[in-house]
């Protein structure tokens, strides 16, 4: 009985906490929608940009990276890539010194041990001469020619210490790749809408950057197994701001497998555990407006409320369907019977009525969202992987949580 | 004049709250419209019951034995289906008035008690084959659940429909109910009553059937 009082409650509120977020970012978004896709002039004159392409046996995808990026419309005496190799027991490094030698423009780096992504991208960083300095994974490519060039006007303003670009998933063939698809196209839009708040606080997969700023700020943490979030939450915290062209995106190759996916999605959620710890105190900080008063309390107030939920009606279908297999058993399992007097649960129109708004509000971002960034996503998909996003997520995070109070150890 | 925004957190707030509240009131709907199909329902079954008793007095007064009992026989069946129908359309839904489901479950229990007594006086007046059968069970019992299943089943068995079931809620606050409880001696759920045995506590399929086929060697399932 008190299970049932408290599961309403936190249902509810819950339904409402989700709702409230919906339509926060469809007022932004309304709000802003000119300003989407549009990004700023480029500056004056070009800045002199260097490219970190940090390695780790990536043989296969590395060479197609690095060509994706020096097919850039941009000037080729202000571009500059740079290949750190992270001591792979793959041809990377052949793949490496051979762009090295066949281009001046491309230095090729390698570390006798493996250090892992942040200390190879620092390796980089320490021989950068130019003004901006940009990291791209080795499994990423830039989707067209004119990303870079697109993404430097940001820099106009003073307070811009970083620009990332939309991600989208390289293949869209198995389950897991197609779940990711639902949500890099629904971060894409989010994403975006967190610039306009000046709220953004990640730079994953593709980021360019001030120099001298990534430098004053030490670079990328290398005990830290969420770098990119550690940079930027860095940047938030010094008072820079993250922007985002949706125009220049990013393909990036996603976890073929179902388990990869959910080691990746256990390691990022970790991290941002770890990382909230190490930045405490830009919750409900002063200075830090949206991103430390709405933005960061509500990743966890979400997931707080949707855990016990979720592990309350879990158990309760679970339940139900014991007993059903138990009186189902008592007639001798006749199929037939069964399948026309099934045993239904006794469901709540609320509850029922309120959840769908919740999942069409979500459906409604997410179609804004493949719109913006011109990716196609079917009606079968919207039905199948909509309920089921949320539903991974919150294992994912039901996971962390075990982790964390068991303090287990961290994996790369 | 420079007209200032408002806050996108109390616009959202307001509007989320707009829509929650839309939410409700549609479940609200959904499940008026449930309930008022229900009462129809109700209704017309009570209709048909109080009919058959004045077909019963007027075939009484004007026709003779065998036209009575074949024509009893048609009308009771027809009964017998809807009120079953009605039976398991009643479940008590979260979000409903516990009082209004109250007095629709009491208005259910008396129509069944009813039938059950149309059911009986058919019986001894002509040769039947029916096996009426009290089945009184409790609320958010498992055991009752699983009680109700299988008896459901072996309705369902019964391909000429002479097994009829009168489930009643023991706890339930109507006097008919309680007249029976206490007719009956009943003190647990699940018991079943046929032809005047009680039969406490859960009982198998095979069990009830042996107990069935001990009134009437002519349901489907005995064979």
């Amino acid at each position: 009985m008190l299970g049932n009082v408290l599961f309403g409650a936190l249902y509810y509120i819950l339904i409402y906490v989700t709702l409230f977020i919906s339509v926060f970012w469809f007022m932004i978004f309304f709000d802003k929608r000119d300003r989407m896709t549009k990004d700023p002039a480029n500056l004056k004159r070009t800045p002199g940009l260097t490219m970190i392409v940090p390695a780790y046996n990536e043989e296969k995808t590395l060479g197609r990276t690095v060509e994706s990026v020096l097919n850039q419309d941009y000037p080729r005496n202000k571009l500059k890539v740079i290949i750190v190799d992270d001591a792979s027991t793959d041809g990377t490094a052949d793949v490496g010194r051979e762009y090295a030698r066949k281009y001046p423009n491309v230095t090729f780096l390698r570390h006798r041990k493996n250090r892992r992504k942040a200390a190879a991208t620092n390796t980089g960083l320490r021989h950068v001469t130019t003004e901006l300095v940009g990291f791209i994974d080795a499994d990423t490519i830039l989707e067209e020619s004119d990303a870079l060039i697109r993404s430097i006007g940001y820099f106009r303003n003073k307070r811009t210490g970083s620009v990332i670009a939309t991600i989208k998933p390289m293949d869209t063939k198995t389950f897991s790749q197609k779940l990711q698809r639902i949500e890099y196209t629904f971060t894409a839009l989010v994403r975006k809408l967190l610039t306009f708040l000046g709220a953004l606080y990640m730079t994953p997969a593709f980021a360019l950057y001030r120099t001298n700023l990534v430098r004053q700020l030490g670079g990328w943490d290398e005990d830290n197994f969420t770098e990119d979030l550690e940079m930027g939450l860095k940047l938030q915290n010094s008072g820079y701001k993250i922007e985002m062209s949706m125009n220049a995106a990013v393909k990036t190759n996603t976890p073929a497998s179902f388990s990869k996916f959910w080691n990746q999605r256990i390691r990022w959620a970790r991290g941002f555990v770890y990382n909230s710890r190490k930045y405490t105190h830009m919750f409900f900080g002063k200075s830090f407006g949206h991103l430390g008063w709405f933005v960061l309390p509500t990743q966890y107030l979400v997931i707080l409320l949707a855990i016990p939920v979720f592990i309350y009606g879990f158990f309760d279908a679970l339940n139900s369907a014991y007993k059903a297999v138990v009186n189902y058993s008592l007639i001798g399992f006749d199929i037939p019977y069964i399948l026309t007097h099934p045993i239904s649960m006794n469901f709540n129109f609320f509850n029922l009525s309120l959840f769908l708004v919740t999942l069409v509000a979500l459906a409604a971002l997410i179609k804004l969202g493949s719109k913006q960034i011109n990716e196609k996503i079917n009606k079968f998909e919207y039905i199948l992987y909509i309920p089921l996003y949320p539903v991974v997520n919150i294992m994912v995070w039901m996971c962390v949580f075990y982790h964390e109070i068991r303090r287990s150890e961290y994996k790369w | 004049m420079v007209r200032r925004k408002k806050s996108p957190y109390i616009v959202a707030g307001v509007v989320s709250f707009v829509i929650f509240i839309l939410g409700f009131l549609v479940g609200f709907t959904m499940l008026d419209v449930q309930l008022e199909d229900l009462r129809l329902e109700m209704d017309r079954n009570e209709l048909e019951l109080k009919n058959i008793n004045l077909e019963l007095t007027l075939l009484d007064k004007l026709g003779d034995g065998e036209k009575l009992c074949s024509y009893l026989n048609e009308r009771i069946e027809y009964i017998d289906k809807k009120t079953w129908e009605l039976g398991n359309k009643i479940v008590n839904p979260e979000g409903i008035n516990q009082q209004y489901f109250d007095i629709l479950a009491r208005r259910y229990s008396v129509s069944l008690i009813e039938d059950w007594i149309f059911s009986n006086e058919l019986s001894e007046r002509c040769d039947t084959n029916r096996v009426s059968v009290l089945y009184f069970f409790e609320k958010n019992s498992d055991l009752c659940q699983s009680q109700g299943y299988v008896l459901d089943y072996l309705v369902e068995k019964d391909k000429e429909n002479n097994l009829r079931i009168f489930a009643l809620d023991k706890d339930l606050d109507e006097p008919a109910i309680q007249i029976l409880v206490q007719a009956y001696d009943i003190e647990k759920a699940p018991t079943i009553v046929v032809e005047g045995n009680r039969f406490e506590d859960f009982r198998t399929k095979e069990e009830l059937m042996v107990i069935f086929c001990a009134v009437n060697k002519n349901l489907s399932f005995c064979e």
